[in-house]
């Protein structure tokens, strides 16, 4: 499949956009393959991508129940940060970053990856101590971060609330010039169409009803498309994580499915630059503008466990409630869409990229609210974990036994409930 | 909008009610062995269909309750108290207050007045 370039735009341009070949290919199901990866959202694209790039495997596939991208993928806000301060996660979403600040070279699909500055809203001096404890940890190991007092943010983001009457006083910032957004369905795309072109086939509607054990191994896993025989199996399924796990023989996870709403406007002119977060006690939001004009914002869970894929009325309120009382200028704007997705909220907020108890399966799950911008580093990890059959040692300790070892990965400091974390 | 029909307070919606979690998790003696308490607090069985969970009606009568919910289509197959005293507690308390009995207004079969007095005392037309 050709490359796309300049060049290539310009002559399909002239013939009419009629020869364009298509993205990648939908091949038939072969009977045995090296790695099956369940699950063609990001993560499970990304994981096929870098196990054909980095580690040359060959016979891979990545089946997907639905169609591509039609998961959490597209059903989440697109914030791309890596603000992250544990040990393990910090190099983890900056090296996550720094994949994305290279994705669309890497990939030859533009993901329309935009630095435009993640900003934290502030609103008093306790708060800013504890951001700049956390962003000085983000500079000390090798990110950018960045403070800012009021007239600052003042100055970059015009429109809050900065009135004597507002809800929420402000008090300054708390920023990352490096984070952005990207847009969602083409790094689908993108990672189909690259894994694609390195040999890897990727089943749509090809759902697993279920599969056949020897001993702590899987032999072969049953699809709507037929029975495949795998030498690897590789889960990346966020919210269907559990119900895998138990169609496998297993037992119980730390992981609740709970589902999260997000929401865009009508499209309108440029009016934010930024990704800017919002969270006082109980209200959360973040919000950032589309490249078609709609504001893309989110808030907390609808807090009961789901797995359905629809949201729930009462958060639509406290959700447009936060969003207004910090943007004023946006509360008579109308609602276009919103959706739900089912999150892998995992029980201290952070993920699991591991070995399992079966020898030839690995998982890839416990993304909570935050899937969309680990996704590169996400695949990058999980394929190393999968073509040399050891936790490389950023992950060594995002595995489902480090509860038993007292090791807790608690960025917000919740505890053992699932729904707490964000 | 999910509805619970409250045992204490008949119809509500779901946004009067704080969601506790899984209603199954039975936590072990204190002094049980660190294994015991990993499972209790760590692991999940995250069913997809019926689940036994807990609820608080926080903005009601402050009962927790044990709700059957299915977590794919959210629909409630019952709600009971989670504290299986509860009714014979607030039976004594009517008593020396001079009222009826209330236990057999709470058990395992949800009883629904549609009161919407947002009182959290118990309500007139429970008592018999």
């Amino acid at each position: 499949m050709a490359r796309y370039s300049a060049w290539s735009v310009f002559k399909n341009g002239l013939t009419g956009n009629r020869q364009w070949a298509r993205a990648w290919r939908d091949p038939e199901p072969q009977q045995h393959y090296d790695v099956v990866i369940v699950g063609g959202g990001l993560h499970g694209l990304a994981t096929a991508y870098y196990l054909a790039k980095n580690h040359r495997q060959s016979r891979i596939a990545v089946v997907e129940k639905g169609w591509l991208g039609g998961g959490n993928a597209g059903r989440n806000t697109t914030i791309v940060r890596s603000n992250y301060m544990l040990p393990g996660n910090r190099e983890f979403y900056e090296h996550s970053l720094k994949l994305w600040e290279n994705l669309s070279h890497d990939l030859n699909y533009n993901v329309m990856f935009s630095q435009r500055s993640h900003v934290t809203l502030m609103h008093d001096p306790g708060e800013m101590d504890v951001y700049a404890r956390r962003y000085n940890i983000m500079r000390l190991t090798g990110s950018d971060s960045e403070l800012w007092d009021l007239a600052t943010l003042k100055k970059e983001i015009p429109h809050l609330d900065y009135s004597a009457d507002a809800r929420f006083p402000l008090y300054g910032a708390a920023v990352q010039r490096r984070g952005g957004s990207a847009r969602h369905d083409a790094v689908a795309w993108g990672y189909a169409r690259a894994a694609d072109r390195l040999g890897v086939d990727i089943l749509q509607n090809c759902e697993v009803t279920g599969f056949t054990r020897q001993d702590s191994r899987i032999v072969s896993l049953q699809t709507t498309r037929g029975t495949l025989e795998a030498g690897k199996v590789g889960f990346a399924v966020a919210g269907n994580t559990s119900r895998l796990w138990s169609m496998a023989g297993m037992g119980r996870l730390p992981i609740e499915s709970h589902k999260l709403q997000a929401f865009v406007s009508e499209p309108l002119k440029p009016l934010i630059n930024h990704v800017v977060s919002f969270a006082v006690g109980g209200a959360l939001c973040y919000v950032s503008q589309s490249d078609k004009g709609g504001m893309v914002f989110g808030g907390d869970l609808d807090w009961y466990k789901s797995y359905a894929q629809r949201g729930n009325l009462p958060q639509v309120y406290d959700v447009a409630e936060a969003v207004t009382s910090m943007f004023p200028c946006l509360s008579r704007v109308k609602l276009l869409r919103h959706w739900a997705g089912v999150m892998d909220m995992s029980m201290d907020g952070s993920h699991f990229i591991c070995k399992t108890p079966l020898s030839n399966l690995y998982l890839n799950a416990g993304w909570n609210y935050g899937g969309f911008k680990a996704s590169p580093a996400s695949g990058w990890y999980f394929a190393d974990l999968i073509a040399n059959d050891r936790p490389h040692s950023v992950i060594e300790n995002h595995d489902l036994d480090r509860f038993r070892r007292g090791i807790i990965i608690d960025e917000r400091g919740a505890g053992p409930d699932p729904k707490l974390h964000g | 909008m999910i509805l619970i029909e409250c045992p204490f307070c008949g119809v509500r919606d779901h946004a009067e009610f704080r969601y506790g979690g899984d209603g199954s998790i039975h936590y072990p003696a204190l002094d049980a062995d660190l294994e015991h308490w990993h499972d209790a607090l760590y692991l999940r069985e995250n069913i997809d269909g019926m689940q036994l969970e807990t609820w608080h009606h926080v903005f009601g009568c402050r009962q927790w309750l044990l709700v059957e919910r299915d977590t794919v289509s959210h629909e409630i197959s019952s709600v009971k108290p989670a504290n299986n005293d509860i009714g014979v507690i607030l039976d004594s308390a009517l008593t020396d207050a001079g009222g009826g009995t209330f236990s057999s207004s709470v058990g395992s079969s949800p009883v629904g007045s549609g009161d919407a007095s947002g009182s959290s005392h118990v309500p007139d037309n429970k008592k018999e």
